[in-house]
């Protein structure tokens, strides 16, 4: 039986307690049947060492359940960014790497392997009592990892290969542009890896309607960006529910549609299988596989630019013009122009008219006009006439707008 | 690959540990400390005594270290892409910085290669020179903890004058607005950087006058939703007000019913109001009564147009 480590080898299994905690977190530890008891406790305890004080738990009849509650307002560095700094490793690894880099000081310093290797025993190992035997494979494999990732140099000189540090950038003067841009732009996790390297104290910026979930579907997201760099195709299994079968999904990846009112991220790509664009939840996106390059990519993009015409959110339609349009009336009062602006400003892709000085009529064609009611919704109590030229989704606005009466013991 | 000891808390640690025994820090507590602000909770279990007992051979018996260099490690290729999508985004304008040469360099993303779909479209002029250069201020008077002289327009139009202390820049994606938090102004606690006409940055004594005004705390209230889990309400519940502090409880198995309680500031109620009736009778509002009965009245109105 292996001993509890702090530290994890596999995101993808975090990731699913991690959203559990931060986005249910009323589950106790019986209902998590997924996993071993066992498992679930050593998860449990590992996420609550990591985010400390914004792990709480209830207790009730079904027992306890533990949850992660965070207001993101009060926190200046998304703490959900301190998971993919758990990564774990061997002694080796990181005696190593401390010891690689102290070689390697100098992006002019360089040696072979047999150089490098010669050192790390006389050099650095030494005075232990029982040093650490790296062989020749352990080393040149760490060094190739380091090259893969831009932390080293592989060169030939007079036919021997020689390995030097790459050279290094001087972020230093860069903190408070880090501190704001690794909280607002995609894959934000690497600007607070950055942000480790440097030291800095004040507190500068503060975040509202800051969605700090995403976060944990970041090497998703970073697989799908260099997708587009390079205009591959992807596959990966979708863990909707509606794709139970869990085959995998082959997808040209055009462009990651983000909401900043609830944090979700979509990829909208092309679907190979399929032979159309559509959209797949980030969240339920698993183990990326990079394919082969797809020239068509401008094509499909160029087609994703036109539909972009026709989204509200992030819903498409697979029938071409057959748009849903919808259209609704509020009423203000003089003295609240703010409504008005807030209509302008909240619109996107529809159309606001002024029918009178009090009297406003929005309109919209888009391929899912339920995609709009939850908009729609927030005018209450001003909406003097709607019509949805989908009667299903009509039909749904009129009669939930009836339960709520009810609900709310509105009488006539 | 974004999950790599190379950007681990322990890694972190242990460098800020060889570089204060390079420097000749072999203070025992100040590596505890170390451990302490930069690692996880139990990190002081595994981490020094894996230094000690030489399981990680970075230290001698003597706490000297073989090390000779300060351990820091270039940017990863990564790390340089992601620095390059900042440099292209139209927002590092408002930073007075000379950015680091990535010429050679790819950007991860481009503004083309993500759609932030529900912004709303009257966010701050990031290209103004006005903006940019009051935006600049701001930030060099917090850094130095100075205080500043503004003229700007009210919510209301008005033009006002005061004096304050800028303590942080607020920034919402949402609305893609600027706001900065101050401090010492009877006025206002909260400023749009769009709404300022005119910033001078003060270097007068400026502490009495920040005694006698002191910043208002937010407070926050709580509200008890009823979520009914149809249309996936409860997902979409929980993410849309996943920035606040919230608890969620299963009210029964059968029924597929939670008991989701929010805290908000209460500066943002009819933020929040709004919020809520978007998700319609799926999430009902079960207290405080207060707030129930503005949601009471704003149905009340909308009854009367007969939908």
């Amino acid at each position: 039986m292996s001993s509890y480590n702090e530290l994890i080898k596999n995101f993808e299994k975090v990731r699913s307690y991690i959203h559990d905690f931060y986005i249910y977190g009323f589950k106790t530890r019986e209902q998590y049947d997924k996993k071993s008891l066992r498992s679930y406790d050593d998860e449990r305890r590992r996420i609550e060492s990591w985010l400390g004080e914004y792990v709480k738990s209830n207790r009730s009849d079904e027992g306890k359940n533990i949850f992660i509650s965070i207001d993101s307002r009060d926190v200046t560095c998304n703490p959900l960014y301190k998971i993919w700094k758990a990564k774990s490793f061997t002694d080796r690894d990181i005696t190593l790497h401390f010891i690689i880099f102290d070689i390697l000081c100098k992006a002019n310093i360089s040696h072979t392997i047999v150089e490098i290797m010669e050192i790390i025993d006389e050099e650095y190992l030494y005075n232990f009592c029982e040093p650490i035997f790296f062989d020749e494979s352990t080393v040149r494999k760490k060094l190739n990892e380091y090259c893969d990732e831009g932390l080293i140099i592989k060169e030939k000189l007079n036919k021997k290969v020689i390995y030097r540090r790459s050279e290094d950038i001087c972020i230093d003067d860069l903190y408070d542009v880090l501190i704001y841009f690794s909280e607002v732009l995609p894959c934000g996790v690497i600007g607070s890896f950055l942000l480790d390297r440097i030291n800095y104290s004040k507190e500068i910026f503060s975040f509202k309607h800051h969605f700090i979930t995403g976060s944990i579907d970041s090497e998703v997201l970073l697989n799908i960006f260099l997708a587009i760099r390079e205009k591959k195709v992807i596959n990966f299994f979708n863990n909707s529910r509606n794709n139970s079968d869990k085959k995998r999904i082959h997808v040209l990846p055009l462009e990651v549609f983000i909401s900043v009112q609830d944090g979700k991220q979509c990829l909208l790509g092309y679907n190979i299988d399929f032979e159309t664009i559509k959209s797949f939840r980030i969240d339920n996106i698993s183990d990326v596989q990079f394919e082969e390059v797809d020239l068509r990519f401008d094509e499909f993009k160029n087609e994703l630019n036109e539909m972009k015409k026709s989204m509200w959110g992030v819903s498409v339609s697979p029938l071409k013009n057959k748009n849903e349009t919808v259209e609704f009336t509020i009423k203000v009062k003089q003295s609240e122009k703010h409504i008005v602006r807030r209509l302008m400003r909240e619109k996107r892709i529809g159309v606001v008219k002024e029918i009178d000085n009090c009297t406003y009529q929005f309109f919209a064609s888009v391929y899912n006009s339920g995609e709009l009611m939850p908009w729609i919704r927030t005018f209450i109590c001003r909406i003097v006439d709607i019509h949805f030229s989908n009667p299903i989704i009509d039909k749904r606005f009129k009669n939930d707008l009836k339960k709520m009466y009810e609900m709310y013991e509105i009488k006539n | 690959m974004l999950f790599n000891e190379i950007y681990s808390s322990y890694y972190k640690v242990v460098r800020l540990i060889l570089a204060s025994l390079i420097s000749d820090n072999k203070n025992e507590e100040n590596m505890e400390d170390i451990i302490n602000k930069n690692a996880f909770g139990e990190s002081f279990l595994t981490i020094l005594p894996s230094l000690k007992n030489e399981k990680w051979q970075l230290i001698n018996k003597d706490m000297s270290t073989n090390i000779k260099n300060n351990p820091q490690i270039p940017l990863t290729t990564l790390e340089k892409m992601w620095l390059k999508s900042i440099s292209l985004d139209k927002r590092i304008k408002l930073f007075d910085i000379d950015f680091p040469n990535l010429d050679n360099i790819e950007p991860l993303f481009t503004e083309s290669d993500y759609y932030v779909y529900d912004k709303y479209c009257d966010g701050d002029p990031y290209d103004d020179e006005k903006y940019i250069s009051i935006f600049r201020k701001i930030l060099k008077a917090i850094k130095l903890s100075l205080p500043v002289k503004i003229n700007a327009h009210s919510g209301k139009d008005n033009i006002i004058y005061f004096k304050c202390f800028p303590k942080k820049i607020e920034y919402s994606q949402k609305d893609d607005k600027f706001r900065v938090i101050v401090s010492g102004c009877r006025y206002a606690d909260v400023i749009n950087i769009n709404r300022i006409i005119e910033c001078k940055i003060c270097d007068s004594d400026f502490k009495l006058y920040e005694s006698k005004y002191k910043k208002k705390e937010n407070k926050l209230e709580e509200i008890e939703l009823l979520v009914n889990d149809e249309r996936r309400a409860l997902n979409r519940c929980m993410n849309h007000f996943s920035h606040f502090e919230k608890e969620v409880t299963k009210v029964s198995d059968n029924e597929k019913k939670y008991l989701v309680k929010i805290k908000y500031d209460k500066n943002d109620k009819t933020e929040v109001l709004i919020r809520v009736l978007s998700f319609g009778p799926l999430a009902y509002v079960v207290s405080p009564e207060s707030f129930k009965e503005l949601i009471r009245e704003r149905l009340l109105l909308q009854r009367e147009y007969n939908i």
